[in-house]
């Protein structure tokens, strides 16, 4: 691997590991809890996420896993941009107003119209990726 | 009988059921009472309505991320996997419109990508939204303990949390792969709410009103002769359904009952903060705990798809014990009897089945659910309606 490729994966790469770590079967109620804290929790049934693959490869159900969250990180990150951005424009608002900004009925039709459109943008193509042909005369394309 | 004497007063509860009544019904000193708690429990974010925003504006947009994905899917990632499926029928010779056989279909789209992206792509979906909100209400875990610790002991209605009550494995499955399922998280009540806002506007609607509670409540049959006293809504999980029949019944005594400890405590704390008086209790379906022919109208909201069929059938005949003869039978739940089993239904129900763990769906929809409920003691309504549109109609009179 060149280095101009190192440099491209890594992030990636380093993506993926941080997603694995912020695997949140991890966390257990009782971590959070003082000992006296009554909480009403009963033991649930173990689900088993290790058997699911359902894409031919392990390593491509992974990366696809990885997309849909790092689409949602980028989104929180548009998304406080936006804030920010508001925020700005109305001036002298302390630095920390922007975690506590609730966006208008406005800005929250029109943030959605753009999240529409992001999503579509950056996800959608998961939808025909994929298409592999059915028979010999299948062009492997549906109109809808 | 005093309702208070219905309660198990060695469990854990909280009282005061005096006074307060809805926000529209009370005085003006007791709305501005109210309107403080409200905004008490609305901080640090605020509210809408009656939705509490999360306390994060980044745990808030990876939910709101979810929810468009989630539409996203469903118009173009869904609508292509089941373009794919036709495909492959068509290349196989099989009638998309007649039933198949399990078995076969999966065999036939195992190695199918063009297929399987779907449900990979939702369940992935689907975990992100858990994952960010178990992290979030974890991370700011003695707010969100105090909050409900605090909840536990006010009104207007009741709590009845039970920690001795021994769970059965089949209600300790994580449905919808939710962390802790309904009874291993202290916050089950907040992800399961936060969670299924977006579940609803996939393909009904917004939910963070209660629009879809409160229209179904609003569709309930009344008994024949009138008479409504006392509500059940048998597993209530956070009562937004309990809540919408106290909107549509404001002078009747109204139950949520669910085995869910965190959840029947989520629904308290969020309907006496709203100024609901409603009563939850933490006891089983199979085992309700009220004297027979206690209520006029017992009600379920999706629940009966979430248990075993075989539970499903004690359930109902503990329904039939406690609702009185004339009185009204509506479990709420999706249309069932194998009467979808064509490959596209069928493949959904599966990969729900078994990546979202929905452990008991298949064995319901097998089942004649209305069947079931005649042969034990209620009368099917002709020509009735269902209370959703595209749920199955479930109008019973109590024999």
């Amino acid at each position: 691997m060149s280095a101009g490729a190192r440099f491209y994966v890594a992030p990636f790469l380093v993506y993926i590991g941080l997603a694995r770590s912020f695997d949140r079967r991890d966390i257990v109620s009782k971590s959070t809890q003082k000992p006296d804290r009554e909480t009403y929790v009963s033991s649930p049934v173990p689900f088993d996420f290790g058997a699911q693959e359902m894409l031919g490869n392990p390593a491509l159900d992974n990366v696809v896993t990885c997309l849909v969250a790092m689409g949602a990180e980028l989104w929180a990150t548009r998304r406080r941009l936006g804030a920010l951005e508001a925020i700005l424009e109305e001036n002298g608002v302390p630095a920390d107003a922007v975690s506590k900004y609730v966006p208008s009925k406005e800005q929250e039709e029109a943030w959605e119209a753009e999240r529409d459109r992001f999503i579509a943008l950056a996800l959608a193509p998961l939808g025909d990726k994929a298409f592999r042909k059915i028979s010999s005369d299948d062009n492997g394309f549906t109109q809808f | 009988m005093d309702r208070r004497e219905l309660l198990n007063m060695a469990a854990v509860s909280a009282a005061a059921a005096a006074g307060a009544g809805t926000l529209a019904g009370s005085s003006s000193a007791q709305a501005t009472t109210q309107a403080q708690r409200i905004e008490s429990f609305f901080a640090p974010r605020g509210g809408d309505g009656r939705h509490q925003r999360l306390g994060s504006f980044d745990a808030e947009s990876r939910q709101d991320f979810t929810k468009g994905f989630r539409d996203m899917h469903r118009k173009t990632i869904r609508a292509n996997a089941y373009a794919a499926l036709d495909r492959l029928l068509e290349r196989e010779g099989i009638d998309p419109t007649v039933k198949v056989d399990m078995k076969g279909l999966l065999q036939l789209i195992e190695d199918e990508p063009a297929i399987n992206i779907s449900p990979h792509t939702w369940i992935a979906n689907q975990r992100l939204t858990w994952q960010n909100l178990q992290h979030y209400l974890h991370a700011n875990a003695d707010r969100y303990l105090s909050e409900m610790e605090a909840a536990d002991r006010s009104g207007p209605g009741t709590l009845e949390l039970n920690p001795q009550l021994q769970i059965p494995e089949h209600a300790s499955h994580q449905i919808h792969i939710q962390p802790g399922g309904y009874v291993g998280d202290p916050f089950a009540g907040h992800m399961y709410h936060y969670g299924t806002n977006s579940f609803y506007f996939g393909g009904r609607g917004h939910n963070n009103q209660d629009q879809i509670h409160r229209g179904a409540a609003e569709n309930i049959p009344m008994p024949a002769d009138g008479k409504v006293k006392r509500i059940l809504d048998y597993g209530c999980g956070i009562g937004q359904f309990s809540l919408a029949l106290k909107e549509r019944f404001p002078d009747a005594e109204v139950w949520g009952l669910d085995v869910g400890g965190p959840m029947v405590r989520y629904g308290h704390m969020r309907a006496a903060r709203l100024g609901f008086d409603v009563n939850y209790v933490q006891r089983l379906a199979e085992d309700m705990g009220f004297p027979a022919g206690y209520f006029d109208i017992v009600t379920s909201f999706i629940a009966h798809h979430e248990m075993p069929a075989k539970v499903s059938h004690q359930v109902i005949a503990e329904a039939q014990r406690v609702t009185r003869p004339g009185g009204v039978y509506y479990p709420v739940d999706f249309i069932s009897g194998g009467k979808q089993m064509i490959p596209r239904a069928l493949f959904g129900r599966w990969w729900d089945h078994r990546w979202n763990n929905e452990r008991w769906s298949l064995e319901y929809h097998e089942m004649d659910f209305n069947a079931e409920i005649q042969a034990r003691g209620f009368n099917e309504v002709a020509k009735a309606k269902p209370v959703i549109r595209g749920f199955g109609i479930r109008h019973f009179v109590r024999v």
